[in-house]
């Protein structure tokens, strides 16, 4: 870690954290209610995790 | 896929394309003529007396009698599991049917042309609510109705629309969205934008002072009878996109109280199915979940075309009559939608949106990938017979369904 590095670490945790979350939108929920700066981002496994489905809309859109 | 694209391409540009016309009404079996003796259309993908819900069944059994087919309720029900019936789909002759959707060969059809394309479509007229034959109601009062509307109705409306020289249903349609319609479980607005246009042609050719007064009154209060005109005007839509190699657009949605079935362009006539879902809405008084039957109707050919739930911002007032939340909420459920669709149609827009069009042809690697079920608004019948409608609601289009159409397409596509 340079010099560059340790002073964005630093940064960091000096700063009000800021988070996007990604997925499940009960820890965005969370995160808000203490009062903390939070970007929800929808998002779901394609085809709900199934890797043929996947798999398929991959050679279907390619 | 660019081949896939430029197909759903060509899917939209014909369900845009269509102009569906009201031309006459007729008897079933004049507008279909396989439609012989002891043969019975229902709704939803094919299904054999035995597996058959409750609704269809009293509504199987109600139309035996009513056809002259058996004496009783209790012979007709005989005769139906000795296979004295032969049982299918609307949709395998251009039909639709709401609820049960049972269509026999002298019930009155509505027609409706796709003058773009030629195609027709039919339906059968709209009884009014409650205790009526769609919903598995059968007794002497429904069966009264219905010879009623075979006898005089039926033909008032062919003479009279024939008068009309057919009624324009897509501007129609438009107006009713602009009214508050979104043409599955509100149609208040075209009724009576309908009814504004035939009454004139209905005195016209009436053949009695009487018989008119008694098919106006009967239209008059009868706020949901443009349903039926919705949906032969969306099967005639649809109808002219199915069959495009390489289309993964879904061109039928329907349900039979048991099983949900869907149709996709690129795969022809092949169905795809799985278990019909409960619905979730609002029941009327006396009655509740114990009472509901499963999923039931071909009215979901509205939402294939991208009306009823895909137009609910168009409709706020009916969110709560659905049990579907806030009416401000109501533009929720037609951005949900706009996700797993292909485009958007410009004739038919919603004020509230800022005009924005209806979502429009359901894709279904959209529907797979985001794991965002079609929504669909709907009647909620009782799951014993003769007994009617208990509540509305709105219910999700089975996911099963479309994942079996995306492997069966991937197949056709070469790439499985």
């Amino acid at each position: 870690m340079d010099a560059h590095d340790r002073n964005i670490a630093n940064t960091l945790l000096a700063a009000p954290p800021r988070v996007i979350n990604i997925g499940l939108e009960l820890f965005a929920t969370d995160i808000a209610q203490q009062g903390a700066a939070v970007v929800h981002v929808q998002w779901v496994p394609p085809a709900g995790g199934n890797a043929h489905l996947a798999g398929l809309l991959d050679k279907l859109r390619s | 896929m660019k081949r896939i694209e430029e197909a759903n391409r060509e899917a939209l540009r014909r369900i845009l394309a269509g102009e569906p016309v009201g031309v006459d009404v007729v008897p079933a079996a004049q507008a279909i003529p396989a439609l012989g003796e002891r043969t019975i259309l229902h709704a939803g993908p094919p299904l054999a007396w035995e597996r058959m819900c409750g609704p269809l069944r009293g509504a199987v059994t109600g139309i035996a009698v009513f056809e002259g087919w058996a004496n009783t309720l209790d012979d007709a029900e005989r005769q139906a599991a000795a296979g004295a019936f032969a049982f299918h789909p609307n949709h395998h002759f251009g039909a639709v049917g709401p609820m049960a959707g049972v269509t026999t060969a002298s019930q009155p059809v509505l027609v409706v042309e796709n003058r773009t394309f030629g195609n027709r479509a039919f339906c059968t007229l709209n009884e009014g609510l409650g205790k009526v034959l769609r919903y598995g109601g059968n007794d002497a009062e429904v069966l009264d109705r219905l010879r009623w509307i075979r006898d005089v109705l039926g033909p008032a409306l062919g003479r009279a629309l024939r008068e009309t020289g057919g009624i324009a249903l897509k501007p129609l349609m438009a107006r009713g969205l602009a009214m508050g319609d979104e043409m599955h479980q509100r149609n208040v607005a075209c009724s009576s934008l309908l009814v504004r246009q035939l009454a004139p042609a209905l005195a016209a050719t009436a053949r009695s002072g009487a018989e008119l007064v008694a098919c106006l009154t009967f239209l008059g209060a009868n706020d949901m009878f443009f349903l039926n005109f919705a949906m032969a005007a969306a099967k005639a839509l649809m109808d002219a996109a199915a069959g495009i190699a390489g289309s993964c657009v879904v061109t039928v949605m329907c349900r039979n109280g048991t099983d949900f079935g869907i149709r996709v362009s690129g795969t022809g006539d092949q169905w795809f199915t799985a278990p019909a879902e409960m619905p979730t809405g609002i029941y009327f008084p006396g009655f509740g979940e114990r009472d509901a039957n499963p999923d039931i109707g071909d009215s979901a050919i509205v939402e294939t075309m991208g009306l009823g739930a895909f137009a609910m911002a168009a409709a706020p007032a009916v969110v709560d009559f659905l049990g579907g939340g806030r009416a401000s909420q109501a533009s929720a459920f037609t951005r949900a939608m706009a996700g797993i669709v292909v485009g958007a149609n410009p004739a038919w827009t919603i004020a509230a949106m800022d005009f924005a069009g209806v979502p429009t042809g359901i894709d279904i690697r959209l529907v797979v990938e985001s794991g965002v079920a079609p929504i669909i608004n709907t009647g909620i019948a009782h799951r014993e017979p003769g007994v009617g409608q208990v509540g509305a609601g709105m219910v999700k289009a089975p996911l099963r369904c479309f994942e079996q159409a995306l492997v069966a397409f991937a197949q056709a596509m070469g790439v499985a």
